[in-house]
């Protein structure tokens, strides 16, 4: 991956991870998470995982830990290991309709809210959270992927 | 074994997913990483000061055509911070018996000792995190230059909201009342003693009572002051009142407490010197 290509995307992932925190104040009322981050961290994955890798996972993850003042390696471990889920699961995946993989990546990011909720909301975890948080990554990623390829249009990713 | 894209490495994927779960455990049970994460916080939060008074104010000054909007503006705000500063001055005034009588205070000479009061303000508060997480934290910036101590009592005009926690000369941290990790020993007016943890939950604490000790009563809205153990919060400030009992079982109850100091009302603090 070229320094530009690094550059562009810490900065797209910094943007997703403001507007996460931002549209969370809103949606928590409602028990809903907002994973526009990770679900974006998945579909680069899957679109071409030999750019992107373990390593840039752990990166963005790390980047986006110290950002928002959580566990040092919180986001950087569950990323490493989305990454790594991905492309352990590539060819089986890439068989998959745009549903199913729409349906297999909200699973992933119900986990990655579940996870998340065990380390950082101990005393006030709630199974609702978790499952609200697959539809509403179910609904994310049916526009992701269109806003994904706008966004990449100019790099080789 | 599953097949992997072209030019991807195992060892790779698996040995960055390893470090990454080692650092996330070591940072989890020892915290190893706070002054990474503290020297992020002070380099992010000089970086916006910086920013925003010699870059981001001059550029908005030179560019604003209205003078007297601008003056009322600025007039506006400074009598905001004034108030602000008034209505905790305010707090410190009519709890100024309760605030000095410290337990290691002596008793005898209340009215010589004097309450320093250090006005501080919010340069970065999490908000999301505080509505939806454990960590309850913000970071103050004192108006005036002091130095200020780890365990120095926070408060704004509504009562007391956590405690200082030093970063550096200039910045520090405050642990909210209502951080997981905050402990604060509280009773009611009927001798009740205990220790108060946060609940991870805005404005909330949390005591459990374990019955058979001995008989208690506890009702709603019962009120709950500062007990002064610890040696850290003056005693007898009033902290909040019971919101909600919960029974654990039948021996033990959790008293889930409502602190009367919001943390988001006000951008402005006093620090208790």
């Amino acid at each position: 991956m070229k320094l530009s290509e690094l550059v562009f995307l810490t900065i797209i992932f910094l943007i997703f991870g403001f507007i996460d925190l931002q549209v969370n104040l809103f949606l928590k009322d409602f028990y809903i998470v907002s994973n526009l981050t990770f679900l974006f961290l998945c579909y680069l994955s899957f679109r071409n995982p030999q750019k992107i890798n373990s390593l840039f996972g752990a990166y963005i993850g790390f980047l986006i830990d110290l950002n928002q003042n959580v566990f040092f390696g919180l986001h950087a471990t569950l990323f490493t290991l989305t990454i790594l889920v991905i492309n352990y699961n590539y060819f089986r995946l890439r068989m998959f309709s745009s549903l199913q993989i729409t349906i297999a990546f909200s699973f992933f990011a119900a986990f990655f809210v579940g996870f998340k909720s065990i380390f950082l909301t101990t005393m006030n975890f709630k199974y609702l959270v978790v499952f609200l948080s697959f539809f509403s990554a179910f609904i994310t990623y049916l526009f992701l992927p269109n806003l994904g390829k706008f966004l990449i249009k100019k790099t080789k990713l | 074994m599953a097949r992997l894209p072209d030019k991807s490495s195992k060892f790779l994927l698996i040995s960055t997913f390893i470090i990454c779960l080692s650092i996330l455990l070591i940072d989890y049970r020892l915290g190893a990483f706070k002054p990474v994460q503290n020297f992020y916080n002070s380099s992010s939060i000089f970086f916006q000061v910086f920013s925003k008074e010699l870059i981001l104010s001059p550029i908005y000054r030179s560019l604003s055509s209205i003078r007297s909007a601008k003056r009322a503006m600025e007039e506006n705000q400074s009598l905001k911070q004034e108030l602000n500063k008034q209505l905790i001055e305010n707090y410190i005034i009519s709890n100024k018996e309760v605030l000095n009588r410290n337990i290691f205070f002596d008793l005898v000479n209340l009215e010589n000792i004097k309450t320093n009061l250090l006005p501080a303000k919010v340069v970065r508060f999490d908000v999301n995190q505080y509505l939806c997480c454990d960590k309850h934290r913000m970071f103050l910036l004192p108006e005036l230059t002091g130095n200020i101590d780890s365990f120095k009592v926070v408060i704004n005009r509504e009562g007391i909201v956590g405690q200082t926690i030093k970063i550096s000369a200039s910045l520090f941290e405050v642990i909210l009342l209502s951080d997981i990790s905050h402990k604060i020993p509280i009773q009611n007016e009927d001798g009740f003693y205990c220790e108060a943890s946060g609940l991870g939950m805005p404005k909330k604490i949390f005591c459990d009572v374990d019955l058979t000790l001995g008989e208690r009563d506890f009702e709603l809205n019962q009120r709950f002051f500062s007990s002064g153990l610890g040696g850290i919060f003056p005693k007898g400030i009033e902290i909040g009142s019971i919101y909600k009992i919960q029974d654990l079982s039948s021996k033990e109850v959790r008293l889930i407490i409502e602190t009367n100091a919001d943390p988001l009302s006000s951008n402005y603090f006093g620090i208790l010197q």
